[in-house]
């Protein structure tokens, strides 16, 4: 089925299977690009997906249709996972990472690293860094509503998201180095 | 400064003195500050470089997400197709069986009418006198037979009751004469039930008690004899008809008799006979074998079955029970009529006067099942289930909205257009459905013909159970539309009674089905708005349905 957003919302919220399909196909891989994020592995990610994807379709008559209907699916993604971390009631401080990973990041790194390669770097970030990480770096919450969401206080959210990025940016420039490190041939 | 204060005081030489003054910043402070202009940069980065990052799920994703999601409205859809079907094919199936397989071979004619049957002899209705001599009690069962014992008759718990299916007797004066029936098989009769291998006639059909009976092949020669099979019962006996061959005018008939039929099967079926000559009172119920000029391969066409009927005492209708089933669907024109309440918190003139611009009547289907009991003469009730659904076009322009505030009654997420004047025009198309399961419960009459056309009107009421609520409605300020998608939200929808009116054209297909054209109007006798203090809706339509109505 062609995807044309009003004709598959309508018939979504008529419960056509058909159209549900047709959401799911047109907004599967751009949604599960956003649970590998948060997940640690691609079957949690999956687990996100599949749970994400019925709270769109049972939440379908509370679209708003207002601004993009893809923000909204987003949204709901994210919101699901966030669950998913709160759910392992794991504390920020368990996840602290005391190494400095200060190592001579620069945004030059960004550019020769492919998103598959910082997706896969980000689910080595420790929970509570990724979590933080993802919702101000890449979905671009602020810090009070990630301390709203996440149940914590702005002050926290701000000290974590910064230990998170130094500990992400120490993880690019180390992936970076190791890429570029000079084949020894074995002797 | 004030122009009273002393120039040239503390301030000034302070002043002097700070001028030009230098601090050498730390090192570190443009580390810092460099740091942070790089970080400004990182989130957008990171954000450009996941911006369309997809990954494609496994097949199983959506296996375990279809398997959680409610049942689809289509395949809800399907379902209820498909058990109107079944329910149809059974129905008509079993009617079919039914017609075939008791259509008897060989006929018997049920007589009502004496007076226009002069020529033929009387029996006494009363079997278990007149044919039965057996001793021990009179048996409720007996066996006109001709000679291939053919024409027989049943007797259950009322022997004055019995059916034969008609025959169409060309000469009835040679037939008599030419009746010379002579038991030449015995006949064995197993039950006290029906005998006959020949006529199944359909129960309760035949009240009176004068009867003819003929047989199918009461042609000359008795060959092809095939008696029935088994005696065990005693008390059955077998009639055995010599026909006065002088009897052109109204004849007694001889009736011969067997007392036994174990000693009619043990001496042979001549012998076993003993002649029971019987002169039967001429007011008393008959039983007259009807042999001649019967055709050996007698049709057993609808055709000649309705021109025997035409000269005969059973109308047509009374071959079918009183039930026959409908199924019908059609197109129809669907219409909303508006109302203003009668009181209302809301300012809804304009958007009153808007909707009727804007909203104007739809094509929709609607189609049903109907169980009819025919009453007689005529009338006829009907109940059933169907669905019906109304459709309307909703037509409008939109304005920017910079003059006029919104004046909402729900939630703004509940509306489109939200922020435009809405007015009426043709840009921009929606449409309104509402979908009822209706249960009717009609009365018709049928003008009967003699022709295989005639007119019926159907009318009466159904009760429409409100199923799907689709539909838009312009704010009371005209600014913005707000959708409806289910019968729960504002201003929320109800269940209404239907007033139908209904008549129709029924062409016969064959004995037992009918094509019908059926123009129809329906218009709903309450209103189908909850909200009291909202527009009032009543639906209503003019139509035109085709009908299949088979009798059983």
């Amino acid at each position: 089925m062609l995807y044309n957003e009003s004709n598959i919302i309508k018939g979504c919220l008529a419960g056509e299977r058909a159209c549900q399909k047709a959401l799911y196909e047109h907004f599967a891989g751009k949604m599960l690009g956003v649970c590998m994020r948060y997940a640690k592995d691609r079957a949690e990610a999956e687990d996100m997906l599949q749970e994400g994807f019925l709270k769109v379709f049972q939440g379908m008559p509370k679209f708003k249709f207002e601004g993009s209907f893809e923000g909204w699916v987003r949204r709901i993604m994210v919101y699901n996972a966030i669950n998913h971390y709160k759910h392992r009631s794991r504390q920020f401080q368990e996840d602290l990472d005391q190494e400095n990973y200060d190592t001579g990041f620069n945004d030059n790194i960004l550019e020769k690293i492919s998103a598959k390669e910082i997706v896969a770097l980000i689910q080595h970030m420790p929970e509570g860094y990724r979590a933080i990480f993802n919702l101000y770096a890449i979905e671009g919450y602020s810090h009070k509503e990630i301390a709203e969401k996440l149940n914590i206080a702005v002050g926290t959210s701000k000290s974590q998201y910064s230990r998170a990025k130094q500990h992400m940016q120490g993880l690019l420039a180390k992936h970076y180095q190791i890429l570029n490190e000079p084949f020894e041939e074995a002797k | 400064m004030s122009p009273l204060k002393k120039p040239n005081s503390f301030e000034e030489k302070l002043k002097d003195q700070l001028d030009g003054m230098e601090w050498k910043p730390s090192e570190s402070l443009w580390n810092r500050i460099e740091q942070n202009m790089s970080a400004d940069s990182f989130e957008p980065s990171i954000q450009g470089k996941l911006e369309n990052y997809e990954v494609k799920p496994t097949e199983k994703v959506w296996e375990n997400v279809e398997a959680q999601l409610p049942e689809s409205r289509r395949k809800n859809g399907l379902f209820w197709f498909g058990s109107i079907a079944l329910l149809l094919l059974a129905t008509f199936g079993a009617g079919y069986w039914f017609n075939h397989i008791s259509e008897p071979k060989s006929i018997a004619s049920v007589q009502t009418n004496e007076s226009e049957n002069k020529f033929l002899p009387t029996i006494n209705d009363d079997y278990s006198e007149v044919v039965n001599t057996a001793p021990k009690k009179a048996p409720k069962d007996y066996l006109l037979s001709g000679p291939k014992a053919s024409a027989n008759s049943s007797n259950g718990n009322n022997s004055n009751k019995i059916s034969y299916k008609q025959a169409k007797l060309t000469n009835p004066a040679k037939s008599i004469a030419e009746a010379d029936l002579v038991q030449t098989e015995t006949p064995k009769i197993k039950n006290t039930k029906v005998i006959s291998k020949v006529n199944a006639p359909k129960k309760g059909k035949v009240k009176n008690k004068k009867v003819a009976v003929a047989s199918a092949n009461l042609s000359a020669g008795s060959e092809g004899v095939t008696p029935p099979t088994n005696v065990e019962n005693k008390s059955t006996a077998v009639a055995n008809f010599n026909v006065n061959k002088n009897a052109a005018s109204p004849a007694k008939p001889e009736f011969k008799q067997k007392e036994n039929l174990d000693a009619a099967s043990n001496s042979g079926p001549k012998d076993a006979l003993s002649n029971a000559d019987t002169s039967v009172k001429p007011s008393e119920p008959k039983v007259i074998p009807e042999t001649a000029n019967f055709q050996s391969n007698v049709k057993d066409t609808f055709e000649e079955d309705k021109v025997f009927r035409g000269s005969s005492y059973i109308a047509p209708e009374e071959s079918f029970t009183k039930f026959s089933l409908s199924v019908y669907a059609g197109l129809h024109l669907s219409f909303m009529n508006l109302t203003m309440p009668n009181s209302s918190n809301y300012d809804l003139q304009k958007s009153y006067d808007l909707r009727n611009e804007m909203e104007s009547p739809g094509l929709d289907f609607a189609g049903g099942l109907l169980l009819n009991y025919h009453f007689g003469k005529g009338w006829f009730a009907s109940a059933g289930i169907g669905i019906v659904g109304f459709q309307q076009t909703v037509k409008f322009n939109v304005m920017p909205a910079n003059q006029t505030n919104p004046n909402y009654v729900q939630a703004k997420n509940l509306y489109v257009n939200l922020n435009d004047s809405i007015v009426a025009g043709n840009a921009n198309t929606l449409e309104n459905k509402y979908s009822f399961t209706e249960i009717p419960l009609w009365v018709g009459y049928q003008f009967k013909s003699e022709v295989d056309v005639h007119i019926e009107l159907m009318g009466g009421v159904s009760y429409g159970r409100l199923n799907l609520v689709n539909a838009y409605m312009t704010d009371p300020g005209c600014i913005g539309i707000l959708v409806v998608n289910d019968k729960e939200s504002f201003p929320q929808f109800k269940n209404v009674f239907f007033a139908n009116f209904a008549p129709s054209v029924m062409f016969k297909l064959n004995s037992s089905v009918e094509l019908g054209i059926m123009p129809n109007a329906k218009i709903s006798l309450s209103n189908m708005v909850k909200n009291e203090q909202w527009v009032q809706q009543r639906p209503a339509l003019i139509g035109l349905n085709f009908s299949l109505r088979k009798h059983f």
